[in-house]
């Protein structure tokens, strides 16, 4: 679920944090640069792991910050297509099933890929697997194990965003699209899969 | 920025866990020297991972089980994935451990299935399964 990437960079350091040791700057910049994004194609970036090689700091022309090249390694989530994790139901409807592990939320349970014979109960607002003659409830916050079937990035930097036909109104979030730059699509339907107080654990 | 390797290594639960730990560690003993700020984005995903963890069967792994464990299932030639899942999982069950083993109908008798899970709650033992043994009548001593 976890992997490392390296990754090459130059990292701006601020005269203020000349008074710190290299490496611990260093450190903290890659990290509010980029711990919690998303990088295309490559995965949740959580925090540094360590740093492989530095340069020395280069001073530009009218501009006080040291300018470091640094080779890094960063812990990055992805989760590899087939792999099984555990996660928490975070809410239901006519779609599906969507589960959150709490750092990371866009995972999508289609309805297709429920248990066969689940059912969604309008009135409680949640799945039901119809298992033999009992009703299984997929009530929220349960604990629940997955199969991921697919991932999708979706670039959402503003100058490739795709222009919505038509809907051009003076409301800014209706025109801004609310996609997620990375969503997993995943699976409950075999043994051992969905809740996990369903097998017993 | 350049990406030079998209997935160098894989790590497993345990090992993001003790490196969280031990960047919040050592960023604590620098503050005590000088104040430094913390980015808020790392904060917030350091918190929301390390609760997802501590949640998990990592959270109470050592490396010495992790190797004791690689050790005693070598023989069934499993994969580093499923090696790797099956340190994250900790299935309990066989249901729960064929999940993430493939092709288990040539590869594993269901012999070797009641082994493996009986290697696993033995060489990685957490006080939650407790219960349940008590309940079956064999107690393990130590450990």
């Amino acid at each position: 679920m976890f992997n490392l990437a390296e990754i090459k960079d130059t990292i701006k350091i601020e005269p203020s944090g000349f008074r710190k040791p290299k490496a611990q700057a260093i450190t903290d910049e890659i990290n509010r640069k980029y711990a919690n994004k998303v990088l295309q194609d490559i995965g949740l970036c959580i925090a540094m792991h360590d740093i492989l090689y530095a340069s020395e700091g280069f001073i530009h022309h009218g501009d006080g910050c040291s300018y470091v090249t640094v080779v890094f390694r960063l812990v990055i989530f992805r989760p590899f297509v087939g792999e099984v994790l555990t996660g928490k139901i975070r809410s239901c409807n006519q779609e599906g099933v969507r589960v959150t592990l709490g750092f990371f939320d866009d995972i999508l349970i289609p309805h297709g890929y429920l248990q066969e014979n689940s059912e969604f109960n309008a009135d409680e607002q949640v799945w039901v697997w119809m298992y033999d003659e009992n009703e299984m409830f997929m009530d929220l916050d349960e604990d629940i194990r997955f199969r991921v079937e697919s991932e999708q990035f979706f670039d959402t930097s503003p100058s490739v965003r795709p222009k919505k036909e038509g809907v051009d109104t003076p409301d800014l979030s209706a025109n801004s699209a609310k996609q997620a730059p990375y969503s997993l699509t995943c699976s409950i339907n075999g043994d051992g899969l969905g809740l996990l107080s369903w097998w017993g654990a | 920025m350049e990406i030079l390797k998209a997935n160098a290594a894989m790590l497993s639960n345990f090992e993001v866990l003790t490196l969280l730990k031990d960047q919040k560690a050592l960023r604590q003993a620098n503050e005590v020297a000088g104040a430094r700020e913390v980015a808020e984005n790392l904060r917030t995903v350091e918190f929301e991972v390390q609760k997802y963890l501590n949640d998990t069967p990592c959270s109470s792994q050592t490396s010495e089980q992790i190797l004791s464990l690689k050790r005693a299932l070598s023989k069934y030639e499993l994969m580093k994935v499923e090696l790797l899942q099956i340190l994250n999982l900790r299935p309990k069950s066989a249901v729960e451990l064929l999940l993430v083993v493939e092709e288990f109908e040539e590869r594993l008798s269901l012999e070797d299935c009641d082994e493996i899970v009986r290697i696993i709650s033995e060489t990685l033992p957490r006080e939650d399964d407790d219960v349940e043994m008590e309940e079956n009548g064999d107690v393990e001593g130590d450990e």
